[in-house]
Formats: C-alpha cells, structure tokens, sequence
C-alpha cells in the first residue's frame, strides 16, 4: 500500500494538474478567437481605409515605403480589369485573393495569408489587405507564453507548497505512530483519547476498546494458568508424599497401599488435566451463531454409558426420562456430551448411594431444559455462585473432583445461547438444567 | 509425639500419616475445618499440620481462631499458593512455620521437629540426660556413644520423657504420645514398653512416681 502521504500528494497533485490544464486549454482556445477577431477587425478596417483614399489611376503601380507596423500586413489595390494599381512593400506580387469580398485564405509563395477582399464597385477598386499567417500563428503563441510560463512556474511552487501542507497536515498521524511506537511491548494500557484531531479520535477509541478487551484477555488468562498451576500443587504433594512412603515403607501391605493411592493420584490428576483442557477449550471457542441441532437420544445413550461402571461403583442408576425421547437440542455433540457428562458425574457424587439420577428433557411456551435430577443434599443458595466458580468444589466431596465441571458446562452453555441453572429439586435432591430460552425476537 | 494433620485432599491426607508415621510421629488426621475444631478440642496434640485451603472454610481463619482462643501448639501451615502475601498473611496470622506444596517428607518431618523442639524450649536437635542421647534426626538413641535399638514406641515414650528430664507424665499422657485415635491400646502397654526400655537402658534411667506415673532421671 502507497504511503498515505504520498498518496495525498498524488491525489491533490493530480486534481490541480487537471484543473489546470483545463484552465490553460481554455485561455488559450479564447485568447486565439480573441487574437483572431481583433486582426480580423483590424484587415477590415485597413482595407476600408485603403479604399477611402483618394487612389489616382496610374499605369506604373506604386510602391508605398513599408513601415514597421504594416510590416505584418500586405496591401494590394487592383482595378476592376485585374491591373495591380498598387501594393504595399513586401506584399507578394500575386494577387492575395481571387477577388470575391470578403474573407479568404491563400497560399502564396510558401506563405498562408488570411486576406480581406474590399470591393469599390463605383470606382472599380477591390482593395486586398492581407495577415501572414505565420506572423499570426507566432503572436499569438507569443502571448500564450507569456499567459502560461507564469502559471507554469507558479505550478511547481504549488507542488513544493501542497507536499508540505499534506506533511504537515499528517502530522498528527505521526504523533500518534510516534506514541504507540514509544510503549513498551507489554503495555496495554489504553491511548490518550483527549488529543489529536476527532477524525483520529475513533480510531484511537476503537484501539483502545481492543486493547482493554485483550487485557481483560490476558488477565484471565493469567488467573487461570496461575490457578491451574495452584490446583496441581496438591495433587503432586500427594503423589511425593505416596511415594515416598512406597521408597521407606518397611512393610509390604504399606507399600501396596502407596503404590495403590499414586495410581489412583495419577487417574484423578490426569482427569483434571482433561478438564482443564476441555474447560480451556470451551472458553477459547467464540460464541457459535448458527449452533447445529443434536439429538439427544444418541449424546444421551453415550454419556450413561461412559457413566455405567461409576454408577454401578456407587449403586446408583442413571435413568432416561420419556421426554428425552426424540429431543433436539441446539448445541454441538461434543458439547452436550461433555456437559451432560459433568452434570451426571456430579449428580452421582452427591447424590448419595443407592439413589437414581434421571436425565429429563422439558419443554414449555418460553424454553427448552435438559435437567439432570439427583437426591443429593442440593446446594445452599449462598454456595450457588461459589460453586459455579473455577476450583471451587462442593463441601464433603471427598473424592476429589477437580472443581472444574460446573465451570465447563457453564461456558459450553454460554456458547451455544444457553445457561446453567441450579435449583432445589421439589421432591428434595438438586435439579441442574441447560436452559434454552426461545426468543420471539429473532432479530437479537 | 502426637499431631494432627488437616488436610483436605484424600491421597495427600493419606500419605501425610502414612509418612509421618514413618519419621515417628502419632498422626490424627482431619479433612475439614469442622472435624478440625473437633479434634482439637478433645485432644491435645504436639503440633498441628494445616492446610489453607479447606472446603468449609480458610485454614488461616482456623489459625486465627485458635490463636485468639490461647492455643499455643506449633502450627505448621500447608498452602498449594505458594506466594510471598500468603506466607506473610500466614505467618503473621499466628503460624510457625511454612511449606508450600509439593513439599519433602523429609524437610515436613525435620520442621515439625524444629518447631517442636523450640516449643519445649531446647535449640539443638540432641537431649542429653547424664550418658543418655537422644538423636532426634536420626532417632538414635546412644548410651557413652553406644547406640541402643529401640523400637519406635519406646523411643516415643523415651523422647516424651527426656524432653522435660525431672517432669512427670502418667500412663494416660505417654498413652496419647503414642498412639493415634485408631489404634486399640493394650491396657498395660505402656508398662511392657517401660519395662523393655528398662532392660535396654538400664533400670535406675527411669523412674516410677507411685500413683502419678513415670519420670527420667536428671543426673
């Protein structure tokens, strides 16, 4: 892309060079009539004259001496019988015109000339002024000169000034080059928006919308690696303590145990690895705006059986509810696979042994639910934003989650236009629902 | 020595006993701030292991609320935060000492024991009663530099009783050193215990207080 500097320049220069040249045409084309006329006039009213001398009819024609002003113009006086009476000086000895008045262009000897033919019918004279056009043609290139060299020279001035004031004009493109130059490579801290010119002032506003979007980013970012890394430290603790109990343990039964509770240690802490990534997946993906219909039947049939052995570890069933059956859903598979996962994880570990967790789909005038119900104890309404924060798990949960499942469903609901409710359940237990809420208004 | 460890994560809880069992210390263990109260109200315990973050509640507010109440067991604190503020907060909130998560066994163990030692105001890591020392980093016990095996029971029972020389600690006391909540206690364990102590050391090292209990003799 050309320099917006030069291409100012460029633009301006251009416009003015047409202009210009449309102006210079234009005196030209009408000083050249102007010229014309005036000669003309001036052929006419030397022929009149001519004619109104007293001219005596000699046989010998006459030789006027030529001066300087008639140097340009050539006079021949012929009578009516075609006998040359007389001639100005440096006229060409042919006749200038054939003879009709008026005006006439002929070429003699070489030379064009533009004659006026005066005819004196009652003393038999036709008097015969004529221009050398040449003589004309430089007169009036003279004058174009002399109209245009000025302009010419004044054009180049023009340019010189019209590259500075376009210079100085970008000035404050500079200045802001020049600031945004001068941070430093980690500063996201936002422009002045108080200065510079207010063609530059949404451009820098529109910037600094960016820039605090990107550090809200990275701030984000930041507490969530931090976190991360915060939440892997207990885990590991554990793992370094097993072990090295396994490395001194003197009896073997103690060593079994360590070794069991490192395996162990390592399946939750690679599962909290898998959240983290699922979590950081969900929150890295912008918001879908055209989200696919899944069937829940099929997403539904493969969550229960991922969950079967756990639920059966804990005597607990996972149930479909009729009104799954043939429901659609406006969220990828993945998506719903995973949320309805953690949803069922969670409702099989609070919601106590030997109970049933049921997945149901309800529909009514303003939404779409998918509840997933347990008989757990449900969640007190002062731990409801606490739990939906990252790392944040429930009380009496001892078999360590990673605090991290509501999280996700959270922000796979989020990007599919949907939201996560938790609420009591009336015949006791909790209720958590993917809520879908219809909007009439389609144009949101 | 007897201490309870707070801690909520279950493999790390695990291994902290088992661990701990190891270096010679009787370990309760609690996973919540509530069991935590509970444990300390019933119990007396040496020192305290407590880790921060707790799912009812902060360990600091814990440490606070102890402090404030007069308890002046050592305090250990365990954070997986592992910054500058939550030391100071910590420290300054009445703990001992500090370690962030993942931590050595060995330097958790080499800790207690520091700060164990300074609560019964002593500064080196040997007692030394008349011939008797007691090693506590290695928990060698050596008689004129002679080491002398013992069991891990009797060197609690030893290390409890030298550790005050003079002071007098009934069966009762040397019982809750020694074993943990889940342990089944013989009723004349600590007697067998004494009585094999006796035989390693020699009989006149520890004395019967009729009707109080045991005490070592200062020499």
């Amino acid at each position: 892309m050309m320099s917006l500097r030069l291409r100012l320049f460029t633009l301006v220069a251009a416009i003015t060079m047409i202009v210009w040249a449309g102006a210079a045409t234009w005196t030209a084309l009408s000083t050249r009539a102007e010229v014309q006329r005036v000669l003309d006039g001036r052929l006419i009213e030397a022929a009149r004259m001519v004619a109104a001398l007293d001219i005596p009819m000699v046989d010998e024609p006459r030789r006027v001496a030529p001066t300087s002003y008639t140097r340009q113009l050539s006079c021949q006086i012929w009578s009516m019988d075609g006998a040359l009476i007389g001639q100005s000086a440096g006229a060409p000895d042919r006749a200038l015109a054939q003879g009709h008045p008026g005006f006439s262009e002929r070429q003699i000897e070489g030379q064009q000339w533009r004659v006026y033919t005066h005819v004196d019918a009652k003393r038999g004279l036709r008097v015969m002024v004529g221009d050398n056009v040449s003589v004309r043609q430089r007169l009036v290139t003279d004058m174009m000169i002399g109209l245009l060299l000025p302009a010419l020279v004044g054009l180049a001035g023009l340019g010189v000034l019209l590259w500075l004031g376009v210079q100085r004009g970008l000035r404050p493109l500079d200045s802001l080059a020049r600031s945004i130059a001068a941070r430093s490579p980690s500063s996201l801290a936002p422009l002045d928006e108080t200065v510079g010119p207010s063609e530059l002032r949404p451009v820098v506003q529109e910037m600094n919308g960016l820039l605090r979007r990107l550090e809200a980013a990275r701030r984000a970012e930041r507490d969530f690696v931090a976190n991360a890394a915060h939440e892997m430290q207990t885990p590991l603790a554990g793992l370094k303590t097993q072990a090295e109990v396994a490395r001194r343990a003197s009896d073997r039964t103690m060593r079994e145990h360590a070794l069991e509770q490192i395996t162990r240690s390592v399946d939750r802490t690679s599962r909290m690895v898998r959240q983290l990534l699922s979590l950081a997946g969900e929150e890295g993906r912008a918001r879908d705006p055209e989200v696919s219909l899944t069937s829940l039947d099929s997403v539904l049939a493969e969550v229960i059986d991922d969950y079967r052995a756990a639920a059966m570890a804990c005597g607990t069933r996972i149930v479909a509810a009729p009104s799954c059956a043939g429901a659609e859903v406006p969220m990828s598979p993945e998506a719903l696979r995973q949320s309805l996962g953690n949803l069922v994880e969670n409702a099989l570990c609070h919601g106590g042994p030997g109970g049933e967790v049921v997945i149901a789909c309800e529909t009514n005038d303003t939404a779409m639910e998918i509840l997933v119900m347990d008989r757990g104890p449900g969640i007190a309404p002062q731990d409801q934003e606490r739990l939906r924060r990252r790392f944040e798990r429930g009380a009496g949960v001892q078999n360590g989650g990673s605090g991290l499942g509501l999280s996700i469903v959270e922000a796979a609901a989020e990007n599919c236009g949907a939201r996560l409710d938790l609420r009591e359940r009336p015949s006791g237990g909790l209720i958590a629902a993917i809520r879908f809420d219809f909007r009439d208004d389609r144009s949101i | 020595m007897r201490i309870l460890v707070i801690e909520d994560d279950e493999i790390l809880r695990d291994g902290l006993a088992a661990g701990l069992g190891l270096e010679g210390f009787e370990v309760d263990s609690v996973s919540s701030c509530a069991d935590a109260r509970a444990a300390a109200a019933t119990q007396d315990h040496a020192a305290i292991v407590l880790d921060i973050g707790l799912p009812d509640g902060s360990g600091l507010e814990l440490l606070t609320e102890w402090r404030r109440g007069g308890a002046k067991t050592p305090i250990l604190l365990l954070t997986a935060r592992n910054l500058i503020r939550d030391r100071i907060d910590g420290l300054d909130g009445g703990a001992d000492d500090y370690l962030g998560k993942p931590f050595d066994l060995g330097e958790l163990s080499a800790r207690l024991r520091a700060l164990l030692r300074r609560s019964s105001g002593r500064a080196e890591s040997e007692i030394s009663v008349g011939s008797l020392t007691i090693d506590e980093a290695c928990r060698t016990v050596a008689i004129d530099g002679e080491e002398v095996a013992l069991s891990r029971r009797e060197y609690a029972i030893l290390h409890a009783l030298a550790s005050r020389p003079g002071h007098v600690l009934s069966r009762g006391q040397l019982e809750d050193r020694i074993y943990g909540w889940q342990e089944e206690v013989e009723s004349n364990a600590v007697e067998v215990h004494i009585h094999k102590l006796r035989a390693k050391l020699g009989r006149e090292r520890i004395e019967t207080v009729r009707g109080e209990g045991y005490r070592i003799a200062r020499q």
